[in-house]
């Protein structure tokens, strides 16, 4: 099974070599750059920049980066959209207005904020996302302390996520050529044997996957070599100094 | 390794009664759906602990203690049929370090054995790929690197051919040939009668919750036995036999390969 585009884009990134650490600090400023300036221009220069940096050093193709954030950019874009509309007296500056619903400049500006700081905070995450694999972050996470057993539940669900997915797509490929879902009662009825079946066989498959790891000598921990990563100075003075120019462009005044 | 006076059940049903057999060289286990041969397996690896009976391993004997399957896993490794079964991690690497770490060696010594695992297996290219990413047959192949990188006196493969195209299984078995060429003693459970007469020294047919237990050639030439066990004579042995009758090859061969077939029929009648 292929999985998700960020898990696929993740896996072929060049930048999966580097220090999760080195990449969690450019990502998390500029999403902490996004959200938090006041004025549009700085919001899609964060865009442009995670945009640039994602198809470029990262390695991430068109495709698959037009496929991770088409979901939250179409999230964002309806939310968006609904803080056009005010309800209530209308205001001085309304643009369109009927009845007590209204648009105004301020709505107008206001959903426009919210728009590129969405997009860019997004593509912020989505950078961090697309260039490391779960597995490099629950390494990291390892090594920040947070308790094994989280991180195992973790890193056992993401793997069972994948054979899941490929079993129920199995299951639904064969309801299919079986008429399953001819029809509305008919597909409803094949729909809800098909979560049971699936939650039935997750069950099962966690139990054979417990002696499976019985037999390789599984005593309570899922412990596994760590690949070291490159940090590297160079990229981490980089993004200090990115991230530093973008603050001074948020704090400056812009009229 | 060997087992002594074997009692199984399975989900409450009895599937072994008083099994015993010495394994020694390449083995294969034969037997219908159902007949036992995966619990059998199981029971040999310390996973399903039997009603009575016991397994030696070099003599000891396996406690169903902590300690006990901790010494038998050092020795005993069980590869199962399907590799998802085995696949916990996200990456190939990392599932193959898992065992050995288990044994609690050195990080710079499971580094080796990983890479000794994947080379044997060569699957050294897969190293970093994620294992959904990976095809049935490479899943099956780190599976096998998983077990292997403990470095095992014994492995215990359930069907490790299934699903494998004919290249793959080639290419499997020229894979199991040098592990036994590291020193492992290769145990196989299957249903290709054709595989197991060309591949095992010896082999143990499970039927009716009984083991029966002799040279494969021999066993697998038996065929009361093998109808009785759901199978079928090896094509190499069952065109020898028929060609004999016909008198055109001398009765009581049994040839093991296509080429052993093509060398008797050289020879002719009178051989």
């Amino acid at each position: 099974m292929a999985g998700p585009a960020v898990d696929r884009a993740a896996w072929s990134s060049p930048w999966r070599q580097r220090s999760v650490g080195d990449k969690a600090l450019l990502c998390f400023g500029l999403l902490a750059v996004a959200i938090a300036a006041p004025q549009w221009p700085v919001a899609v220069a964060v865009l442009l920049i995670a945009s640039v940096l994602a198809l470029g050093p990262a390695g991430i193709r068109p495709q698959l980066w037009a496929r991770s954030v088409a979901a939250p950019y179409t999230f964002i874009g309806i939310g968006a959209v609904s803080v056009l509309f005010a309800v209530g007296a209308a205001p001085t500056d309304a643009l369109w207005q009927a009845g007590p619903v209204s648009v105004s400049a301020q709505t107008v500006r206001d959903g426009f904020l919210l728009l590129c700081r969405g997009f860019a905070g997004t593509a912020a995450v989505l950078l961090l996302a697309t260039t490391t694999p779960i597995v490099d972050l629950l390494q990291a996470l390892r090594r920040w302390r947070i308790p094994d057993p989280l991180l195992e539940v973790a890193s056992l669900t993401y793997r069972l996520l994948f054979l899941l997915s490929a079993m129920t797509g199995t299951i639904r490929a064969s309801q299919e050529a079986r008429l399953g879902y001819d029809g509305l009662r008919r597909g409803y009825r094949s729909l809800g044997t098909l979560l049971s079946s699936t939650l039935l066989r997750s069950w099962d498959q966690a139990r054979r996957m417990e002696d499976g790891l019985a037999g390789r000598g599984y005593e309570g921990a899922l412990r596994t070599l760590a690949r070291p990563k490159r940090h590297s100075a160079r990229f981490v003075a980089g993004s200090v100094g990115l991230l530093v120019v973008l603050v001074v462009l948020a704090v400056l005044p812009w009229r | 390794m060997e087992v002594r006076g074997i009692d199984a059940a399975y989900l409450d049903h009895p599937v072994l009664a008083q099994v015993s057999l010495c394994l020694t060289g390449r083995t294969v286990l034969l037997g219908a759906n159902g007949s036992g041969k995966t619990t059998l397996l199981r029971v040999l690896s310390g996973a399903h602990r039997p009603l009575a009976g016991e397994v030696l391993v070099g003599g000891t004997r396996l406690k169903h203690t902590r300690d006990g399957l901790r010494a038998h896993r050092r020795q005993v490794q069980l590869v199962l049929q399907d590799p998802d079964d085995q696949l916990f991690s996200a990456d190939v690497a990392a599932d193959v370090s898992f065992g050995p770490l288990n044994l609690g060696l050195p990080e710079a010594e499971v580094h080796d054995r990983v890479a000794e695992a994947l080379a044997l297996l060569q699957i050294t290219h897969l190293a970093e790929r994620p294992t959904h990413q990976l095809s049935y047959g490479e899943r099956k192949r780190a599976a096998i690197a998983g077990a292997v990188a403990m470095r095992p006196q014994v492995l215990l493969l359930d069907e490790p051919t299934s699903g494998l195209d004919p290249q793959g299984v080639r290419e499997l078995l020229a894979t199991l040939a040098g592990l036994e060429a590291h020193g492992t003693m290769l145990v196989m459970a299957t249903h290709d009668v054709d595989l197991a007469l060309g591949w095992a020294d010896q082999a143990a047919v499970v039927s009716g919750g009984g083991v029966v237990h002799g040279p494969a050639a021999e066993l697998l030439n038996d065929v009361d036995l093998l109808t009785r066990a759901r199978l079928h004579r090896p094509w190499p042995l069952e065109l020898s036999a028929r060609l004999a009758v016909r008198g055109l090859v001398p009765p009581g061969l049994r040839p093991r390969t296509l080429e052993e077939v093509i060398s008797v029929l050289d020879a002719g009648p009178e051989h």
